[in-house]
């Protein structure tokens, strides 16, 4: 029996396993991790921003209109101190006349035209956190793995990027633990150019969007 | 043999939402409706308020001097109930020569000839008296308010609630539209010297 | 080391067993092939799939609660033409409540959290659509099935016969991962728990 020949022998009878060659495997893992930890978000006036019946005559017809500032109280609630950041899930995707992740859209007109785009948008200099004299906002575009330097400008809410608060200006640690938080939040709406809507029937703005708290 | 282990890399996230789960997330509507029911300002008379000719002689000197109240009627008619708005927009902007109010053009020489006070009378919505309301800050707050100043919004209330424009399809606002010309001390009226107030009402979103 | 001399003393004992009584002697072959292709098998996003921080507030109290549904692709790449069975090995067997679904671990070492179900679409072999197939054992009874259990071989076949693992270089399909975890009222969710699902997909060839 040459070498060559025991050495194969030996690869065989050590490596088997029944079944499967060892050699060539790919790893599935699902992970997370359920948490204790619970932070109830609420917006005033059940979250709802009406702006009444607008005659068509008074919005402009080839430019852009943007409609008058609607604010809401924005209150967050947790058992404990937590750290978390907040992402809005549009419930029209698809409708906003502008593609962003911070546009939301107000659905369609009865000829499938967008009918125009609404933002929330979160003042740290009008948010108040537990006992804090002051607040800062940092954002994540990594999904909370790295976080931009806190500032107190009003940022707009995201699809997809994570807004969380800190008590410290210029700091890229991200959120800290909060256990309340109260903010004045604002929602911007504009309307398209009449031009490229169809006004001869009531065109009904329907936004509808999620605010979700994302546990970090 | 080559041992084809595919790598396992550090976490890597998919998807970044997380799942529709109830407590930890509230909702957030926003509604509205576009109509088409337009509503129509105009003006009884055409809108011009004529003062003719008048003589120099007549004016004061040292001070300015009232020549004059007309009262006009500025309709507002809708097709359909809602709430409206008007701006009133002073396009001899820069000569009045009170600059609380409306202009009346410039002189040759480039001086302010003068200016013009709209004062609300009264307003009847839809048969019913109703207040003049003001917003100074587009349409954000409003108040019951006699006079009407440069670039402000204008609208019916209720006379239980003057905090917002009320749903109506036709209003009428009575105005006393007052003209004064300035102190004619300051004035070059060697030749004739027209005047020309010119105040647009533009319906307006607010 | 200790690994290899067993081996060798095995083959040594073999290698000299007597051929002096035809009777009493059996044979015991030792046989394979070595083939000189092979195939990679790799899964999109390192093979992670994370849902991150749940708050226990979240889970269904009385009917458990399903995550949300995640897709990764799983590629498998062959130097040459190859017919090949992945085997699917739960590494937290025993923490599933279902047979036919992969574990996500045990809280506290005691109780089982739920499972993930894994199930195979839009399989593509050499630019042509083929359909998953799965079999027990990896040699026999494959068969078009969606759902791929631990334990289960899965491979592609042609669609006019789905009984035959068919020669392929170049596939991908989508495999969607459905996490369940179990009615949150009979879990210790008072510290935090760790989903913690584990598979390994083991390349064979046929």
């Amino acid at each position: 029996m040459n070498t060559h020949f025991a050495l194969l022998v030996l690869t065989l009878l050590a490596g088997a396993t029944p079944g499967a060659h060892a050699a060539s495997t790919v790893d599935l893992t699902v992970k997370g991790r359920i948490t204790p930890i619970a932070c109830t978000p609420a917006l005033s006036n059940n979250g709802l921003v009406d702006y009444g019946k607008i005659s068509y005559k008074s919005l402009s017809v080839d430019k852009r209109t943007q409609l008058h500032d609607k604010h809401l109280d924005f209150t967050l609630q947790c058992n404990g101190p937590a750290r978390f950041a907040l992402v809005m899930r549009d419930n029209r995707d698809g409708s906003a006349i502008v593609n962003s992740e911070i546009y939301y859209g107000l659905n369609h007109d009865s000829r499938g035209n967008k009918i125009g785009l609404y933002s929330l948008n979160f003042d740290p200099t009008q948010t108040v956190v537990d006992d804090l004299s002051q607040v800062f906002r940092t954002d994540s575009t990594t999904g909370g793995v790295a976080w931009s330097s806190s500032n107190s400008r009003p940022i707009p809410i995201g699809a997809r990027s994570y807004l969380g608060f800190t008590d410290i200006a210029g700091s890229n640690a991200g959120p800290i633990f909060i256990q309340h938080l109260t903010s004045r939040v604002t929602v911007e709406t504009v309307i398209a150019p009449t031009s490229e809507l169809d006004v001869s029937t009531d065109i009904q703005l329907d936004g509808s969007a999620t605010l979700d708290v994302v546990y970090l | 043999m080559k041992h084809c282990l595919a790598a396992l890399t550090a976490t890597a996230l998919i998807g970044l939402a997380p799942s529709a789960l109830a407590a930890s997330s509230t909702d957030l509507s926003v509604t509205g409706a576009i109509t088409p029911a337009a509503c129509t300002p105009s003006l009884s008379d055409g809108g011009v308020i004529d003062h003719g000719k008048i003589s120099k002689k007549d004016l004061n000197a040292a001070t300015y001097t009232n020549i004059g109240v007309h009262t006009i009627r500025l309709s507002v008619s809708c097709e359909a109930p809602g709430t409206f708005a008007l701006r009133s927009i002073d396009n001899r902007a820069g000569t009045p020569s009170n600059r609380d109010w409306y202009g009346l053009g410039n002189t040759p020489a480039n001086e302010k000839i003068g200016f013009v006070i709209p004062m609300m009378k009264g307003v009847v919505a839809d048969g019913q008296p109703a207040r003049t309301i003001i917003s100074w800050d587009n349409g954000a707050s409003w108040g019951a308010h006699h006079h009407l100043r440069p670039n402000i919004l204008i609208a019916a209330g209720s006379p239980s609630d003057t905090t917002t424009p009320m749903i109506a399809q036709d209003v009428a606002f009575e105005i006393d539209v007052s003209t004064h010309i300035a102190a004619t001390d300051g004035l070059t009226l060697n030749d004739v010297v027209s005047f020309d107030g010119s105040v647009t009402f533009d319906m307006t979103y607010f | 080391m200790k690994k290899y001399f067993a081996a060798l003393t095995a083959t040594a004992l073999i290698g000299l067993a007597p051929h002096t009584l035809a009777a009493s002697s059996t044979d015991l072959s030792v046989t394979g092939s070595i083939i000189p292709s092979a195939c990679l098998p790799t899964l999109s996003e390192g093979g992670v799939v994370e849902y991150g921080k749940i708050s226990s507030k979240d889970l269904n109290q009385t009917t458990g609660t399903y995550l949300e549904k995640r897709t990764v692709i799983l590629s498998v790449k062959c130097d040459a033409p190859q017919r090949f069975a992945l085997k699917g090995v739960d590494n937290r067997l025993g923490s599933s409540n279902l047979a036919s679904a992969f574990g996500l671990g045990k809280i506290n070492g005691s109780q089982n959290l739920g499972h993930f179900m894994v199930s195979m679409f839009n399989a593509v072999a050499d630019g042509v659509s083929v359909l998953p197939i799965k079999s027990k054992d990896g040699q026999t009874g494959w068969e078009g099935h969606v759902f791929w259990m631990p334990g289960d071989y899965a491979s592609v076949a042609d669609r006019s016969d789905t009984s035959q693992p068919i020669l392929v270089q170049d596939v991908a399909m989508e495999l969607d991962i459905a996490p369940f975890i179990l009615r949150a009222d009979g879990l210790d969710l008072t510290n935090e728990v760790q989903i913690d699902g584990s598979a390994t997909l083991e390349m064979n060839y046929l």
